[in-house]
């Protein structure tokens, strides 16, 4: 605990560049705040401002889409993998199986994917059942294992000439030999009545499976039809999804401006207010651009005035409400906010049929995207309605503005629902 | 190594032949399945074996030829094949009952021409016949194996030894199970093998290593038969049998031939009678093309879209690379031919030695052309000198001289008359070692260490030259003999650390490492540090055994001296050490983005600078006399080897350079040593009292 | 009172203590080299190296053996009183010494971080060659050994110093551009890089009118990273309306279903700390929500350091609905300028796979200005305190998007980044204590062939 407590504490002034000193001050307190369940509280730090969010979050995306969850064989579940896939639980390519009664399952070795003891009867000897995988050809192997119950190896017609058996969904070759049984190394010398009932599968490829069972002749006798039926309960688990390796998560497009949900139908000019249908008849040299942001409906572009920026974007609901928004703009201009008194105050103008607020904020306008002018106006539009909410609002060199107020008053008066 | 290779004689069953067949033609025909493969090598036709004469050794010993990404001598590649295979780099070849021993140059040449003859050599190092009983290959069978080649060779042993060498078609009846085997154990993680296993896959890997290069000139004797054809009749005129160059040339027409290539996935359209027997030249001249694997001979042509930049062509890999080019470049063909050429003549020496030299001459030509040849011919002079080997013999007389004069310090006539002769001797074997390094140098164009191999070399260099610098100044012919130990020492390590590596010593650089400024000053300091630790060592081990033994018990000023002589080195070492350290961790800063890791390499040097600082503190302190100094000092060399050697064998960091336990047990020895020298000391100290022992 | 002082100081600045302090390191070194078989370097780095003082050392697979040690840091600093102290004791007596190593050390401290090595090594020689000839010629006679000893001392406290200051006020972190930009994965340019070690919650809110754009605040790492079972931390701030409460913070974990309770149905589940690579580690916490308004509801989630996006959660704060995305990610640091991947090449030794060199060509990006750039092993981008080492590549690769088509991802190279105010430090210290050992060497060697000649003359 101390020196787990002590090299955090450091570690907590690292960032901060304490001394060494401080480091043990601050040990002090964490010694006392373990203690307590419940630390802080603490304020928050500030951090950037992002032109766009850091990762996109596709709409109706559920917990289960954004965290990597592995399933019980270790292998993730769902689209969204890790980019660093975490340690398996459980070896993955695992087959599943049903174990007949007696059997018991040990741990398998770096050679086998499953290993099962099969218990002899009034203590004699255990049965030893492997799955595994591994290359090589099927004559190979077959005439291994027969060597190991001391059988000649056969010849190619002989090993057509072998009982086949479906072994994970593909034909397999069965083979069963009994004899002085030696697994040649470590094998410890052979063990004489011994049986060998073993199934390698011939599926083409490079690697093959392959079940083998071996233990004293009666055991494997008593077994054999256990041993079948394990063999067709085996059975792999699902591939892996295509995504490993480590989807990186891509953007899903920048999904459209979100529509107000329909209103209950009720009588008034901008009931069921729809800002697609929102229409407005341009200002001569005034010219509306597609909107580049998500929440915008509109831009415009202002002839012999590049550096303008004007927007008109709308809501669902209030947007924050008028305090909220006004004084916020009135922030990136470095200006104090209003007290309620003096937004009530402020200028109105007629805009779909409400009074929209208009307000003119002079100072030094500093953007989301990095442009600075000093000497900036900016115009600001907000009208509330039902239950959306308009913003327009027009910005750039002071000097640039003022041309433009009265085209923008008239572009807001032309506001209208429906063509 | 990623897979295990392919044991398999025929090409076509290997990996990028198998990608050639595919792409050549285009997955559609039905002997594209790759087939059982024949377990021996197949033969060609059996000619009579004239044997190689000395010139034509030398010109195929500087053939320029590309592995492990740089352009060496043939000499050198079979060099060292042959020491992976062998365990040493040479063959003893029994023939009417008298032995023979070749050389790597004529043991490859043999493996290339007469492939037949070469598979009878017994160059298939196996440590424990239990390998051989895991892959089927019993004692019985062993025995009348080994009795049939008693019998074929006419003398010989008549039986084979629990570690013994095995010759190609002594194996050939085990193919199969051994490659079932190795596939096998090949699945278990490396550490858990055991040792037999291990040894399987080695054996397995060898084999297919030899089968690729004796796959490489397969062209040069091989004809394809040609079928008969309107189409080939066309294309080839009226022969019943060709050779690779003449159907290579006309590849282009004859893809025409062919049906267009099925998108992968869809099933190849069928052939037609008249298609048939193209695709089964074309598929022979795949299969005589050789492996994925075979020598790099042909240099790359300017302007091929070669399957990489600056990469040399065996002539399967040319095939493929014709798949861009529409057909194999006119000098490609070129070369071929002459090798053809060359084929075609083998059996009678007055006309395959002219065809020798033109071929040689063309093959440095377009080397030389390419800038590649420049330091082959030095290369090949290296080799042959082989410094090292050289060196060290001469050291060792030089050792047993100069203990000689050692044994009559006190002024024997037959002494004195001793020393100028080690000193020459010592010398000529340290002027030996230099000569080796310099060429070493140029011929990498890189300072004098960038591996661990050569760090030995640069140590027992830099050793004796200080033993020299010592001696000059104390003429005490204590200096002398250690030069001559030391040598000797350093240059059985790197012998036998060569043999265990089985690699070529003058590899290719990582990225990291390709900076000569760093390599030259960090990597060349810390080496002198390591030397310098070592030597001081190495004469504290002289002091303590000589005051425990009671050596020239009145001959006080000259252990003063001794005792001055540790001090100073280990001065040296240190400020050696310090620096490389230092430069090192700056190196560090400049490529990983930080100055001290704590990386195991890192942590040994500075374990080297504690320790030394420590002794001079001790010193100062007073707490240790000449005495202790010179038992610290020998302390220090274990210190100083496990930095060394140690550090790579936990096989963690960025330095590790992979477990050997050969290695391990050298370590344990020399461990051993340096303790039992301390213990000896201290028990002396002991009895002897402290204050006497300060006093001396 | 006096005389206990006094032997204070003879004792602080003892051989004995130095030896032992050294032969402390020694050993330290030796364990954190031998463990690191078995923890990750980073950890053994926090463990030996960092610390005040551990307690117990692994050096076989058996497991740890309990065994009280003073960690590095103390040692270190300990080493630095030492060092200072002894040097005054013993140098109070040569004044002339004393002053002339303090001024070639001062001098080689503000000539040497101007040098490139080459020029360095020079400067070293010259400095040496003019310290020898002073004192054999100019001063003769007297004992000169200590001068040498006094500019290594010297050296060796501006390598500590070096140490101190990286350690305290260093940050390293990753860049990755990659040649195309391709989502939020694989950008072109960048301009803040990426801790390898530090995950932050971030709490981004959307500035609704400003489109995209999100304001961010961070749950620093420092706060959480060392919570243990059932403890928790909160963090408020007075400009949201709620406040968050982090607990059941785990190292590395992995997230698996949980049949019964969980959150989501879902439950972390603490894996051992990766032993190879600490960077592998995954953490993952619970966090809490809790609104501030009365009534408000509370919200719970997991968040996981492999997550591919944040958890969104959209309140209704006086009729406005506001969107925060709550994240957790490595740490970032802001780079004062922009780098922009133009092209990445990695060499190969021909007909191998060693890479020969890999190098990237970048543009720095800079208010208004740009300027191309080369940056390869070895030869790192040094600006503004920051350094960029090509450290790492990616080969292009298939990879499926959320949406399941299956892209072809770009070339990606991968620079470690570096702020290091004592980057250049360890140069210097290299330079002096070269200078001041090579002093002492050479005094000593004098004296020693001197003595060698008087012998044979007799």
């Amino acid at each position: 605990m101390l020196h787990a407590a002590c090299s955090s504490a450091r570690q907590r002034s690292r960032p901060a560049s304490l001394s060494a000193l401080a480091a043990l001050g601050a040990l002090s307190l964490l010694v006392g705040a373990c203690g307590r369940d419940e630390r802080g509280p603490y304020p928050m730090e500030p951090g950037r401002t992002r032109e766009s969010p850091d990762r996109e979050v596709p709409p109706g995306a559920t917990a289960r889409d954004r965290l990597p969850v592995l399933g019980l064989d270790g292998r993730p579940l769902g689209s969204s993998a890790s980019p660093t896939q975490p340690p398996p639980l459980i070896a993955p390519g695992r087959p599943t199986f049903t174990l007949p009664p007696g059997w018991e399952e040990q741990s398998a070795g770096p050679m086998r994917v499953l290993s099962l003891r099969i218990p002899g009867d009034a203590g004699g000897e255990a049965g030893d059942l492997s799955v595994s995988r591994a290359g090589g050809d099927v004559a190979g192997n077959v005439n291994r294992w027969r060597g190991q119950v001391g059988l000649e190896p056969l010849e190619d017609e002989a090993l057509a000439a072998l009982p086949r058996q479906d072994l994970l969904g593909a034909p397999a070759v069965r083979v069963e030999g009994r004899g002085p049984y030696d697994a040649g190394m470590g094998g410890g010398g052979p063990k004489t009545g011994y049986a060998l009932l073993g199934l390698v599968s011939t599926a083409p490829g490079a690697e093959r499976w392959f079940v083998k069972l071996v233990g004293p002749e009666a055991l494997v006798e008593a077994q054999r039809a256990a041993f079948d039926t394990f063999v067709a309960s085996l059975a792999l688990p699902p591939p892996p999804s295509p995504t490993a390796p480590a989807p990186a998560p891509l953007p899903a497009p920048a999904p459209a401006p979100v529509p107000a949900p329909a209103p209950p139908a009720t009588p008034g000019a901008e009931a069921g207010f729809d800002p697609a249908k929102l229409g407005w008849t341009l200002p001569s040299g005034w010219q509306a651009v597609k909107p580049t942001r998500m929440m915008r409906l509109s831009e415009f572009r202002i002839e012999g005035a590049s550096a303008l920026e004007c927007v008109l974007s709308h809501l669902a609901g209030e947007g924050g409400g008028l305090a909220l928004n006004v004084n916020r703009w009135r922030g990136q201009l470095g200006q104090s906010p209003l007290s309620e008194a003096e937004i009530a105050a402020l200028e109105r103008l007629d805009m779909l049929g409400r009074k929209a607020v208009w307000i003119e904020i002079p100072g030094r306008y500093q953007g989301m995207s990095g442009e600075d002018v000093p000497e900036a106006l900016f115009v600001g539009v907000v009208c509330l309605l039902e239950k959306d909410a308009l913003f327009v609002r027009l910005v750039g060199p002071k000097a640039e503005v003022e041309p433009q107020r009265e085209a923008l008053r008239a572009l807001c008066r032309s506001l209208r629902v429906g063509p | 190594m990623s897979s295990l290779p392919a044991l398999t004689h025929r090409p076509a069953a290997t990996s990028c032949a198998a990608l050639a067949l595919a792409v050549l033609l285009a997955g559609w025909s039905p002997l594209a399945a790759s087939e059982p493969a024949d377990p021996a090598p197949s033969p060609p036709s059996a000619r009579a074996y004239p044997g190689w004469s000395e010139e034509a050794l030398r010109l195929v010993e500087a053939w320029p030829v590309q592995a492990g990404g740089r352009v060496k001598p043939l000499l050198t590649l079979a060099g060292y094949t042959l020491l992976a295979l062998n365990g040493r780099k040479s063959v003893k070849v029994i023939e009417a009952g008298e032995e023979r021993w070749i050389g790597p140059t004529e043991w490859l040449l043999d493996v290339l021409f007469f492939p037949d003859v070469a598979a009878h050599y017994r160059i298939f190092l196996v440590q424990d016949d239990a390998t051989l009983d895991a892959i089927g290959f019993t004692r019985e069978m062993r025995e009348s194996t080994a009795a049939a080649d008693y019998a074929r060779e006419g003398g010989g042993a008549s039986t084979r030894k629990k570690r013994d060498r095995w010759s190609l078609a002594d194996l050939a009846p085990a193919f199969g199970r051994l490659q079932d085997q190795a596939s096998l154990y090949f699945d278990k993680p490396a550490a858990e093998r055991s040792r037999i296993e291990a040894q399987v896959i080695t054996l397995a890997e060898n084999v297919a290593r030899y089968n690729q290069l004796m796959s490489s000139l397969g062209l040069a004797t091989g004809r394809l038969a040609v079928p008969k054809s309107a189409e080939l009749e066309r294309v080839l005129g009226p022969v019943s049998e060709a050779t690779f160059t003449q159907v290579a040339r006309h590849l282009d027409e004859l893809l025409r031939l062919l049906p267009p290539p099925a998108p992968p996935g869809q099933k190849p359209p069928a052939l037609t009678p008249e298609q048939e027997p193209v695709a089964r030249l074309l598929e022979d001249l795949v299969d005589l093309a050789g492996g994925s694997g075979a020598l790099a001979l042909l240099p790359p042509v300017e302007g091929a879209v070669a399957a990489e930049p600056g990469a040399w062509l065996n002539p399967n890999a040319a095939l493929l690379a014709a798949q861009h080019e529409g057909q194999v470049p006119a000098t490609t063909l070129g070369l071929l031919e002459a090798f053809e050429r060359l084929g075609s003549v083998l059996d009678r020496p007055e006309e395959s030695l002219p065809a020798l030299r033109a071929l040689s001459s063309e093959l440095v030509r377009a080397a030389e052309a390419r800038g590649d040849y420049e330091h082959v011919a030095l290369e090949v002079t290296y080799q042959r000198l082989d410094p090292v080997s050289l060196s060290w013999k001469i050291y060792f007389a030089g050792l047993a001289f100069a203990l000689l004069g050692l044994l009559s310090l006190r002024g024997g006539r037959l002494g004195r008359s001793l020393r100028p002769l080690a000193w020459s001797l010592t010398a000529a074997a340290a002027g030996v070692l230099v000569v080796g390094i310099v060429m070493r140098c140029i011929i990498r164009e890189r300072p004098p260490v960038t591996t661990l191999y050569e760090t030995i070399l640069f140590i027992t260099a830099t050793g004796t030259l200080a033993c020299f610098v010592i001696e000059a100044l104390s003429r005490r012919w204590i200096a002398l003999p250690v030069a001559g130990a030391i040598g000797t020492l350093g240059l059985l390590l790197a012998q036998w650390f060569e043999g265990l590596n089985k690699q070529d010593t003058m590899p290719t650089l990582e990225a990291v490492l390709d900076t000569n400024f760093w390599l030259s000053t960090h990597v060349t300091s810390i080496t002198f540090g390591y030397s310098a630790g070592l030597l001081a060592a190495l004469v504290g081990m002289v002091y303590v055994l000589g005051r425990v033994f009671g050596l020239g018990k009145e001959a006080h000023d000259t252990y003063a001296a001794i005792g001055r002589t540790v001090y100073g080195v280990i001065c040296f070492g240190l400020l050696l050490s310090i620096v490389g350290t230092i430069l090192g961790g700056i190196w560090a800063n400049d490529s990983w983005g930080r100055f001290w890791g704590w990386d195991p390499k890192e942590n040994g040097a500075l374990m080297i600078c504690l320790w030394e600082l420590i002794m001079l503190h001790a010193r100062m302190g007073g707490y240790v006399g000449p005495f202790g100094f010179s038992m610290l000092a020998v302390a220090g060399g274990a210190v100083v080897s496990w930095s060394w050697w140690g550090v790579n064998q936990l096989g963690v960091g960025l330095h590790s350079y992979g477990f050997t336990e050969g290695i391990q047990t050298m370590l344990t020895s020399i461990y051993l040593t340096l303790g039992g020298v301390l213990v000896l000391g201290l028990g002396w100290w002991f009895l002897k009292g402290p204050g006497s022992v300060r006093r001396a | 009172m006096r005389r206990a002082l006094d032997s204070l100081v003879r004792f602080l600045g003892s051989f004995g203590l130095c030896t032992v302090i050294l032969g402390l390191l020694l050993l330290l070194t030796y364990f954190g080299t031998l463990e690191q078989k078995f923890a990750s370097i980073y950890d053994v780095q926090k463990k030996y190296f960092e610390s005040l003082v551990l307690t117990s050392v692994q050096l076989s697979a058996s497991g740890p053996i309990p065994m009280l040690l003073p960690g590095g840091y103390a040692l270190l600093t300990l080493l630095a009183v030492n060092l200072l102290v002894g040097g005054l004791v013993r140098l109070r007596k040569s004044a002339v010494t004393l002053g002339l190593g303090a001024a070639s050390v001062v001098l080689l401290c503000a000539i040497l971080p101007h040098l490139g090595p080459g020029a360095m090594f020079a400067v070293c020689g010259l400095v040496i060659a003019a310290l020898l000839v002073l004192t054999g010629r100019v001063w003769p006679g007297k004992d000169w050994s200590r001068l040498g000893v006094l500019i290594t001392h010297g050296g060796i406290l501006v390598l500590l110093a070096a140490g101190l200051v990286e350690f305290h006020f260093s940050t390293k972190g990753v860049l990755a551009l990659s040649e195309q930009d391709l989502g939020a994965a694989y950008r072109r340019s960048g301009d803040e890089f990426e801790a390898y070690f530090e995950w932050d919650v971030i709490v981004a809110e959307h500035l609704e009118e400003e489109g995209g754009a999100v304001q961010e605040r961070v749950l620093p790492f420092e706060r959480f990273e060392d919570l243990g079972v059932g403890e928790s931390v909160r963090f408020e701030d007075p400009g949201l309306p709620f406040d968050l409460r982090l607990s059941g913070f785990q190292r590395n974990c992995v997230v698996l279903e949980a049949p019964e309770g969980g959150v989501d149905g879902l439950a972390l589940r603490g894996l051992p700390p990766d032993s190879a690579k600490a960077e592998h580690n995954a953490p993952g916490m619970l966090l809490t929500l809790v609104e501030k308004k009365p009534g408000g509801r509370t919200q719970r989630a997991l968040l996981h350091g492999l997550q591919s996006y944040p958890w969104r959660v959209t309140l209704d704060v006086g009729g406005a609905e506001r969107v925060f995305d709550l994240d957790l990610r490595r740490r970032r640091w802001a780079v004062p300028f922009t780098l922009q991947l133009d092209d990445f090449t990695a060499a190969y030794h021909p007909g191998t796979d060693r890479p020969k060199e890999y190098s990237s060509r970048v543009t720095k990006l800079e208010e208004g200005s740009s300027q191309p750039i080369l940056i390869s092993m070895n030869q790192p981008l040094r600006h503004k305190g920051y350094t960029f080492f090509q450290s790492d590549f990616q080969k292009p690769q298939l990879r499926s998007t959320a949406d399941g088509r299956r892209v072809r991802t770009p070339w990606v190279s991968i620079f470690s980044v570096v702020r290091n105010p004592a980057d250049t430090w360890p140069l210097t210290a290299c330079g002096i204590i070269f200078v001041g050992l090579s002093v002492l060497m050479l005094r000593k060697l004098g004296g020693y062939v001197k003595a060698e000649r008087r012998r044979r003359a007799t």
